[in-house]
């Protein structure tokens, strides 16, 4: 059970592994280096980042690449520590953007690009007032959720759990019973969403 | 018109991705032609975008942890009053003699520490003491909930036995009590001084998807670990405060007296 890294452990693997545990190691990884840390404050010195702090800059790109990942922009095509290089030397060149996600202008061949050419095939589509507004809109209806059915949805959604596994982790007593839970779970979810008026016309 | 009616599951499989290309082309048309079909994907869908908004923001609660976990960063690595790098400009001799004024400075503050120094592992253990029942829960009837492999290694518990409740624990089944197992092993591990396997375990049940008051219990035993350890220093400080400002931890009281006694 010891959570220990060493130098063979490979990040891109381990973001697309499938295990949520690995993911994480390889972003906490990512998040902690140094040379990650040293060249976000490079780029800040030489670009007179001023609105914002490079760690901002930094925690705001390791977002979009969580983002990248989990809706298959970003498929490895380059090393992951220089598609996060590449999004904190855009958005410290345009500080002032605020980036809904990032995506490659054209599909990447070469898979040893530096960080500054990685930065120049990237893309950063800009959020709109109306996105900001449906996003503020979707937390409202998520805050009206339980804890449980907020654990239990995202088991259901993002962990890739079955019925069987779900039950034993919410110490339910069978498949049927956790198939209910989240099936009530939903309803609320979609009760609380209808209910919304940025939402009435869904 | 498609003429097969679509259960809100192959909806989902849809948006999951899960179906097969001919099933998803079948699906497609079927969204064109059925507008009773394509509200209820409508609906799907923003159910979909809430849930990975949800744990888009997990995941910047993790880096909030991280963000705490880094030690306090240098002012020559990171200004931030001047990203201009004016630093450049001070001259090689004072910053020589600054560096060795830093030098003695450190070197006598570990000293007076090291002689003014509080038992921190004896404050760890009265600490950890008070909350074992909380995290373990004392009761017989919680004991007795437990799977037989993990009542037997908290028998050799009760006997102080730790050693051998960490080879029992290590052998017992996952199955629904992986978090009970694991704060089980950060007891055994404090008490046999072995803070860093404890703390390893820590960051492990503190990784997003857990139980919440199981996160609860690691963060606390983590800055316990620490104490017992001896590193006071900038991340346990942060973890510590992380503890002690938030009102509605389960451990809010305890940090808060730790903080005051520290």
């Amino acid at each position: 059970m010891k959570a220990t890294f060493n130098a063979a452990f490979d990040v891109k693997a381990a973001l697309f592994s499938g295990d949520e545990a690995l993911q994480n190691k390889a972003y906490r990884a990512l998040y902690m280096s140094g040379k990650v840390q040293a060249k976000v404050q490079d780029w800040a010195n030489y670009y007179n980042l001023r609105d914002k702090q490079p760690e901002d800059v930094l925690q705001e790109a390791m977002v979009l690449l969580f983002d990248a990942v989990e809706n298959s922009r970003f498929r490895g095509e380059c090393q992951v520590e220089t598609f996060l290089l590449g999004i904190c030397k855009n958005l410290i060149r345009d500080s002032g953007k605020r980036v809904r996600y990032v995506v490659f202008k054209e599909s990447i061949t070469d898979a040893d690009l530096t960080a500054d050419a990685v930065a120049d095939q990237l893309v950063l589509s800009e959020r709109t007032e109306e996105e900001e507004q449906k996003e503020q809109a979707l937390r409202e209806a998520m805050n009206g959720l339980t804890d449980k059915c907020r654990e239990a949805l995202k088991k259901y959604y993002f962990e890739n759990k079955n019925m069987d596994t779900i039950a034993q982790e919410a110490q339910l007593a069978n498949r049927e019973q956790a198939k209910k839970a989240v099936h009530r779970c939903r309803e609320s979810l979609r009760s609380l969403l209808s209910g919304h008026p940025i939402f009435k016309n869904v | 018109m498609s003429s097969k009616k679509y259960t809100a599951d192959e909806a989902d499989a849809y948006l999951f991705g899960q179906m097969q290309a001919e099933d998803q082309k079948a699906f497609d048309t079927a969204l064109s032609d059925d507008p009773e079909l394509a509200s209820m994907v409508a609906q799907q869908r923003l159910e979909h975008e809430a849930m990975a908004l949800l744990r888009k923001d997990d995941f910047r609660r993790q880096l909030q942890t991280w963000q705490a976990e880094k030690s306090a960063p240098s002012p020559l690595e990171f200004d931030k009053t001047d990203n201009t790098g004016t630093f450049k400009l001070f001259s090689k001799s004072i910053v020589q003699m600054a560096a060795a004024a830093c030098v003695l400075f450190i070197a006598g503050y570990f000293v007076l520490r090291t002689l003014n120094a509080p038992d921190y592992p004896q404050m760890a253990s009265n600490y950890f003491d008070q909350t074992t029942p909380t995290v373990r829960g004392s009761s017989d009837q919680a004991v007795a909930e437990m799977p037989e492999a993990l009542q037997q290694a908290v028998a050799q518990m009760m006997s102080k036995d730790y050693a051998n409740a960490v080879r029992l624990l290590e052998t017992a089944p996952d199955a629904g009590f992986r978090e009970l197992k694991g704060l089980l092993m950060i007891e055994c591990y404090f008490h046999l001084k072995k803070y860093d396997d404890a703390l390893a375990i820590c960051d492990l049940l503190q990784q997003p998807g857990g139980q919440p008051d199981t996160q609860e219990k690691a963060a606390w035993y983590s800055v316990l670990c620490l104490l017992g350890k001896g590193e006071t220093g900038a991340i346990f400080q942060q973890k510590l405060n992380l503890i002690a400002n938030d009102t509605e931890h389960s451990f809010v009281h305890q940090a808060q007296q730790l903080k005051s006694e520290l």
